[in-house]
């Protein structure tokens, strides 16, 4: 059972249903279609809400008395985490395919820790630029860093719950299929998130 | 239908709070969208009178106005700030809450799923949440006239900053701007969760046959629509994210350094105001047409089923619209001809926004060669489609005009503009508002509108609307500006046009009572109208292989086959003048 | 007889439209644009030419649509032709209106560079205009043709438009409120800025429009060539008092011109 299993969830997203219409009715291909198109749909929104921004910053940085200031080297660690936990996420999702409940159920658990572990500490690196006095009001720069951090975390706490939706969604063999669009789908989120805070990043410390 | 799949379709109907209040269903949500739009059209449409009255008999007593609101209206006459506050909230309020709820959250929520043949959207819950955001945001907004210190925001509906940002600049922007801002925060939420929703359930649930080439026009409109929705929107989120710290946590985004406004030195540094209507317009623009193409796609079903003839041009209408939408991304700079950008900017906006005008052309003429060789049936939905035509040619062509810069500078910010906005995008999509609720009325309630009264409720519109807003184009060009509370008390070279201020508000009083009766017929013929047949127009599309009212789950799972495209009318050989979609080529001839 | 039988609503469409083109038509030979006071003619020349190709299209599609409403709504014919399109049609009006419009963007992007774009002559009198709620002041440079710095933190009752007392290029600015003057036939370079909000500055005469925004100075020019008294208007809502935000302009003889800046500097230096 498994083999075929396996088979058959790797084949790409049908399109169309061979005679120019779509796929439908109680089909799981239906199903995992609907939820993609929802997913890119929503992550484009969420792309040009930060083409929006990145417009915003270049025209703020064109304007002559853009002072640029100095990110705590914490931050790149922080980024580090992120990255990780994209990284086990991943193999949280091959100990699935390969049926490994606790396995993936651990490398979950280690991917929200790490979500979580990031957020604390963008809180930290918020408390050592007010240290530094920097705060949102302080500087242009500073506040475009206090918005797109505050922005980026708030999709990734989204994120975070989803996981955690997740993590106690119960797994059976029968929903495996479904266990794993679910996963499939967290992770292109979440490894979205990683991207977009790589992108971010670059952003706010390239001056 | 045997006897038990009766039984089954009777017990999936659920209970009252269900069915009609946190409903899933997607006819039912269109319904919810459509009379809570409706509604709020009705109280902007009061602004508006407020507002006519203003101008054409400025600073007068009204000593009944005087009584019903006196803060509002000290002594019968109307505050300068009240007068702001109306122009903003009939702005936003028709914009945003009635003319884009209205066309995608009701219209589109009712007929998208039944033209592509599925029985419901792909994400019904998240279809039931928009409607309670979108109503929590209309909540939002219209509580600011109770409950905000300083009145409901009063610096425009485009809100520009500085005025919009900062408290001592003018009342409204005290704690009404926040109202605002959550408000559309609310409804931008709304709409994205909404265009998420059409555009996978135009993707991904067509029915069997149906190929996007063979979607009738309004479906076209309302997925191109949902797919601007969600790509324009952000832009604002952006914007108003961003006002709202400049408001309330003292950062600079829109707010340059020397300010100095009542009396005091700001410590703001370096914001650009021009930054907020980059993003706004880059919303703006795109949120012209969000309104426009699903009036367009209406316009076109309804003027072929009563020409009884096919759409002209078909494949040419449907690339029309998808380039309506794609270059609506790159007009908006043609807001901001004079607002000091870089005058070679204005250049490119200037080309691109006359290129858009190449695929409206487009749509135009086909809709008249669709009247040609016809036999038109004049019945209300035609009237009104027929009047929405005339309406876009006339708002078009104003609009050339407002796409030449040199014409710009001495029509922005005029009545020009306002006459100009309210045939094309506003008018027209009114026209096309009631055109498809007159239509598909009787797939909404089972029963049809009133002839009589629909025909009396459009010869009075379409000629006072008219009336109303094409007189201001000559006041634009006299260069009398928008937004003015008086405009004789200090300009003397407005004093000559006054008269036609005073036509035009008439007119206005006259196109707003005719409203009502509107408003009579639609509730009147929900309860009393005459009963409709399944397809009481000979229609085509799918909707109207169905019973009316529609079936609680359309289909029931067992949607048809699509045959055709949906403009087989007068087809050479069919029996009929019409063939719906789901009859077979060799089926034309024998049953229909 | 045939004629009659069509349905009320047809005549009634065909009435309304031709009222429509009539008295829409007509109403534009009526002229609505103020008298041109300035150097920008190439405005009102690319205005009427608009006016004729929209009039002929608002003629051409509104006459049409009207009469195809009434003539097809004959209902003694059997059934409507089936007509789903025509290439050839189709082509024809799509090349028709992009060669027409793109003559007018042409046509735009010239008068565009020649009244906006196009860098003033350098012996352009410089007035900075400054806007705030509700009111205009301008400011004129010295005898030296240089402005004093302006600063904000400098502002008070005396001195409005905060000009910097330590700079010494700004010791015979004069300004006035209000009432800007101007000499007749020769160029001016409005420097226009903001103080608070965003204001516009129009004068309806001149063809001249120009956003005022807060942290920018933008320029336009133009030559006042009729003399008279004319209202400067503020077209971009400002705020509470936005309808009273009226200024005059002056266009006067370069003789009375001088005289005036010479009386204000005076009043100036009795301060």
């Amino acid at each position: 059972m498994p083999a075929s299993v396996l088979k058959s969830t790797k084949p790409p997203i049908p399109i169309d249903g061979g005679d120019g219409s779509s796929p439908r009715g109680d089909d799981f291909y239906y199903k995992e279609h609907v939820k993609w198109i929802g997913l890119w749909l929503f992550l484009s929104a969420v792309i040009m809400l930060f083409a929006a921004f990145t417009s915003a910053v270049i025209i703020r940085r064109e304007s002559g008395d853009w002072k640029p200031i100095y990110f705590p080297s914490f931050l790149l660690l922080n980024t580090m985490i992120l990255i990780i936990s994209s990284f086990t996420f991943e193999i949280s999702k091959r100990k699935l395919r390969s049926l490994q409940e606790h396995g993936y159920h651990f490398w979950l658990g280690i991917t929200v820790v790490l979500g979580f572990a990031f957020l604390g500490g963008q809180i930290y690196v918020w408390k050592l630029m007010e240290g530094q006095g920097y705060f949102l009001p302080t500087n242009p720069h500073a506040s475009f860093f206090y918005l797109l951090t505050c922005l980026h975390g708030l999709h990734l706490l989204g994120g975070i719950l989803w996981l955690v939706f997740l993590f106690f969604g119960t797994w059976q063999i029968k929903n495996f299929k479904s266990s794993l669009t679910s996963a499939r789908l967290a992770s292109t989120y979440w490894h979205f998130l990683t991207f977009l805070w790589i992108y971010l990043y670059c952003l706010l410390r390239i001056v | 239908m045997t006897v038990d799949k009766q039984v089954e379709r009777h017990h999936k109907i659920p209970g009252f709070w269900q069915h009609y209040i946190f409903s899933t269903n997607h006819k039912v949500i269109g319904i919810q969208y459509l009379i809570t739009a409706f509604a709020s059209a009705l109280i902007a449409a009061g602004m508006a009178m407020l507002i006519r009255l203003e101008i054409a008999w400025p600073e007068h007593s009204w000593p009944i106005l005087g009584t019903l609101f006196p803060g509002a209206f000290p002594g019968g006459v109307m505050r300068p700030e009240v007068y702001a506050a109306l122009f903003t909230m009939h702005g936003t309020l028709m914009v945003f809450f009635f003319l884009s709820a209205a066309l995608v959250g009701g219209f589109g929520n009712f007929l998208i799923p039944l033209q592509i043949g599925a029985d419901d959207m792909a994400f019904p819950f998240l279809n039931m949440l928009s409607y309670w955001v979108y109503l929590t945001g209309l909540l939002v907004m219209l509580s600011s006239f109770f409950f905000s210190p300083g009145g409901p925001a009063s610096a425009g509906w485009t809100s520009y900053p500085p005025l919009s940002a900062l408290k001592t600049a003018i009342a409204g922007s005290d704690w009404g701007q926040s109202f605002w801002i959550v408000g559309m925060a609310f409804f931008i939420i709304s709409f994205t969760m909404g265009g998420l929703n059409f555009v996978t359930t135009v993707l991904s649930m067509r029915t069997r046959g149906m190929h996007m080439m063979r979607l009738p026009l309004t479906t076209w409109a309302l997925f191109t629509t949902a797919a601007v929705g969600i790509l324009a929107f952000p832009a604002l989120t952006a914007a108003v994210v961003m006002l709202f710290l400049d408001r309330h946590f003292g950062t600079s985004f829109f707010l340059p350094s020397g300010l100095y406004v009542a009396g005091k030195l700001l410590p703001n540094k370096g914001g650009s105001p021009l930054l907020w209507q980059h993003l706004f317009w880059f919303l703006g623009h795109p949120e012209v047409y969000i309104v426009m193409l699903p009036a367009m796609g209406f316009t076109s079903d309804i003027l072929s089923t009563f020409c009884r003839k096919p759409i002209f041009g078909y494949p040419a209408m449907v690339g029309s619209i998808l380039a309506i939408g794609s270059l609506s991304f790159i007009v908006w700079g043609h807001h901001m001809f004079v607002s000091g950008m870089n005058p070679y900017l204005g250049l490119f906006f200037d080309i691109t926004t006359l290129i858009i005008a190449v695929p409206s052309a487009i749509k135009t003429f086909n809709w008249m060669a669709t009247l040609w060789e016809a036999k038109i049936q004049l019945r209300t939905p035609m009237l009104f489609a027929l009047a929405f035509v005339s309406l876009f040619v006339t708002g078009g062509l104003s609009g050339i005009f407002l796409a030449m810069a040199p014409a710009d500078i001495q029509l922005h910010d005029t009545y020009f503009v306002i006459s100009h906005f309210h045939f094309i995008m506003a008018g027209a999509s009114l026209f096309g508002i009631f055109a498809a609720t007159n239509f598909w009325f009787p797939k909404m309630f089972g029963r049809m509108m009133n002839e009589t009264l629909g025909k009396f409720h459009f010869w009075i519109t379409f000629i006072t609307y008219y009336c109303t807003f094409f007189p201001m184009m000559f006041l634009g060009l006299h260069g009398e500006m928008r937004r003015l509370y008086d405009p004789v008390q200090y300009y003397t070279m407005f004093k000559s046009l006054q008269p036609i201020n005073v036509f035009i508000s008439i007119n206005a009083f006259a196109l707003g009572a005719a409203q009502l009766v509107f408003v009579f017929n639609f509730f009147w013929s929900m309860l009393r109208g005459e009963k409709a047949s399944a397809n009481p127009w000979n229609a085509n599309g799918l909707e109207w292989t169905l019973s009316s009212p529609l079936p609680y789950e359309n289909w029931e799972g067992n949607s048809p086959e699509v045959q055709r495209w949906p403009y087989d009318y007068s087809y050479p050989g069919a029996a009929k003048d019409y063939l719906p979609q789901v009859v077979p080529e060799q089926a034309a001839a024998g049953n229909y | 007889m045939k004629l009659l039988k069509r349905p009320l609503e047809a005549w009634g469409m065909f009435l309304i439209f031709a009222l429509i083109v009539v008295i829409g038509t007509a109403s534009f030979f009526i002229k609505w644009m103020p008298p041109l006071a300035s150097n920008r003619i190439s405005i009102d020349q690319m205005m009427n030419v608009l006016f004729i190709i929209t009039g002929i299209f608002f003629v051409l599609v509104q006459g049409l649509t009207g009469y195809f409403i009434w003539k097809y709504s004959d209902q003694n014919k059997e059934r409507s032709t089936y007509i789903p399109g025509s290439y050839a049609l189709e082509v024809t009006w799509t090349l028709g209106t992009a060669i027409i419009l793109a003559v007018l963007g042409i046509w735009g992007v010239k008068v565009w560079k020649k009244t906006v774009i196009q860098a003033p002559p350098p012996n352009a009198l410089q007035v900075e205009v400054v806007a705030q709620q509700f009111s205009w002041s301008f400011l004129y440079p010295g005898p030296d043709g240089v402005f004093g710095k302006l600063n904000p933190k400098y502002i008070s009752f005396l001195n409005p438009l905060g000009i910097d007392p330590k700079d010494s290029a700004g010791k015979q600015d004069v300004w006035t409120k209000d009432d800007l003057y101007l000499p007749v036939g020769k160029p001016v370079v409005l420097r226009i800025r903001s103080l608070d909000v965003v204001h516009s500055f129009f004068v309806p005469a001149f063809r001249v429009k120009q956003d005022a925004v807060p942290g920018m100075t933008i320029s336009t020019w133009f030559i006042p060539e009729k003399k008279g008294k004319y209202e400067i208007a503020c077209s971009q809502f400002c705020g509470r008092g936005h309808y009273t935000m009226r200024g005059t302009c002056f266009v006067v003889s370069n003789v009375r011109f001088q005289k005036e800046l010479a009386h204000l500097r005076k009043e100036d230096e009795g301060e």
